[in-house]
């Protein structure tokens, strides 16, 4: 086990089962990535990178046999109880910057698919976040390119994570509405961080947000689905998101 | 060549144990199995199980553990368990929809090997 553990500070040679990152259409669409210095968690030497080789896992998707593919509409709820369609965002956050970011295609564009990590804390896109609580630091949550296989010095996260992990996940429900894995994360994503259905203080490290989506087709059936954004020890970092059928899912003190 | 630092010192095989357990028990009921642990949840739907054993779990904490100790950090424990154990598990199980899915270690994380769908 310490040989195996060890091996990861050295370098990681998978081949993974998912192509990521491979679209360059749209890298050029979208805003420019800024490269800073992550202001979350400790930030410690890392020399990993690479995929993890394992397939990705069948999750929290669409139900299986669903009519009208392409029909549907994806809905969820303001802080006024209103319902807001795939693509209307909070009034803050910009609507022009963010449908050249929820292009299609443009997420599998950022940050690519190689093994080196050096890039893991560029940013990808931020995310309007309330300070709600004494650790959280700033006002904004931020998507960076991150690394999708875990290290001793830091757990996986962001983009790269998220895309090797749940790209299906997100694509499984995007395409009910005829739309793109990455246009469906960004929105909802947008939703989760800066109006919950609820957020907890996991733990020490950890904030959870969820909230509820909705989908309808056109012969009036309905299904919901919860999307969860963890968040790293002082708000900042976005560990991971993805979509849900747990409605409790965020445990800890709310917030 | 300056000296290694010192082993931190950790928890039995049972308080790591316990400390997964109640960590997996913020969801649902948990049992031990022959695999390692089972959570059912959602109503007694759902089942993740974490295919490890105590002595694999306490083996996975002390090299996680000693080998950040070795590049002069501290234990990255959270809940008294390595963030990578927890965050992976929240993956998991988090974005599970199969009636059941086993999940094992595949170096820091876990990851589904096994579901019904």
């Amino acid at each position: 086990m310490n040989q195996r553990i060890t091996a990861f500070f050295v370098v990681i040679c998978c081949v993974s089962a998912l192509a990521v990152g491979t679209t360059t259409a749209g890298a050029s669409a979208g805003p420019a990535r800024e490269s800073v210095t992550a202001a979350d968690d400790v930030l410690v030497p890392d020399a990993d990178g690479g995929n993890d080789g394992f397939s990705e896992p069948a999750g929290a998707g669409a139900p299986s046999n669903l009519a009208s593919v392409g029909q549907w509409s994806i809905t969820t709820t303001d802080a006024n109880g209103h319902a807001v369609g795939l693509g209307q965002l909070p009034d803050e956050s910009g609507t022009a910057q963010t449908a050249m970011a929820a292009a299609s295609s443009w997420w599998d564009g950022q940050c690519g698919s190689n093994s080196s990590t050096a890039d893991k804390f560029d940013v990808v896109k931020q995310y309007n976040r309330p300070k709600v609580h004494s650790r959280m630091s700033g006002s904004k949550a931020k998507m960076y390119c991150g690394k999708n296989v875990s290290t001793q010095s830091e757990a996986q996260f962001g983009l790269r994570h998220i895309r090797t992990s749940h790209k299906s996940q997100f694509a499984s429900l995007a395409v009910l509405e005829g739309r793109d894995w990455g246009n469906f994360m960004h929105w909802s994503v947008t939703w989760v961080i800066s109006q919950p259905g609820w957020r907890t203080v996991q733990n020490a490290d950890r904030y959870c947000y969820q909230k509820l989506f909705q989908f309808h087709n056109p012969s009036g059936s309905t299904f919901d689905r919860q999307v969860v954004v963890i968040l790293g020890r002082t708000g900042v970092r976005i560990m991971t998101a993805f979509p849900s059928t747990n409605a409790d899912y965020c445990q800890g003190t709310r917030i | 060549m300056p000296p290694a630092p010192p082993s931190p010192e950790l928890p039995s095989a049972e308080i790591l144990w316990e400390r997964l357990r109640a960590f997996l028990g913020q969801w649902g009921e948990v049992h031990e199995s022959p695999r390692g642990l089972r959570l059912t949840w959602g109503g007694a739907r759902q089942v993740t199980e974490v295919e490890l054993s105590r002595p694999q779990l306490a083996e996975y904490v002390a090299a996680y553990v000693g080998a950040r100790a070795e590049h002069g950090l501290d234990d990255g424990l959270g809940n008294g368990l390595p963030l990578p154990l927890l965050d992976s598990f929240g993956d998991c199980f988090g974005s599970q929809e199969a009636p059941y899915a086993r999940l094992a270690l595949a170096g820091l994380d876990l990851r589904v090997v096994s579901s019904t769908s």
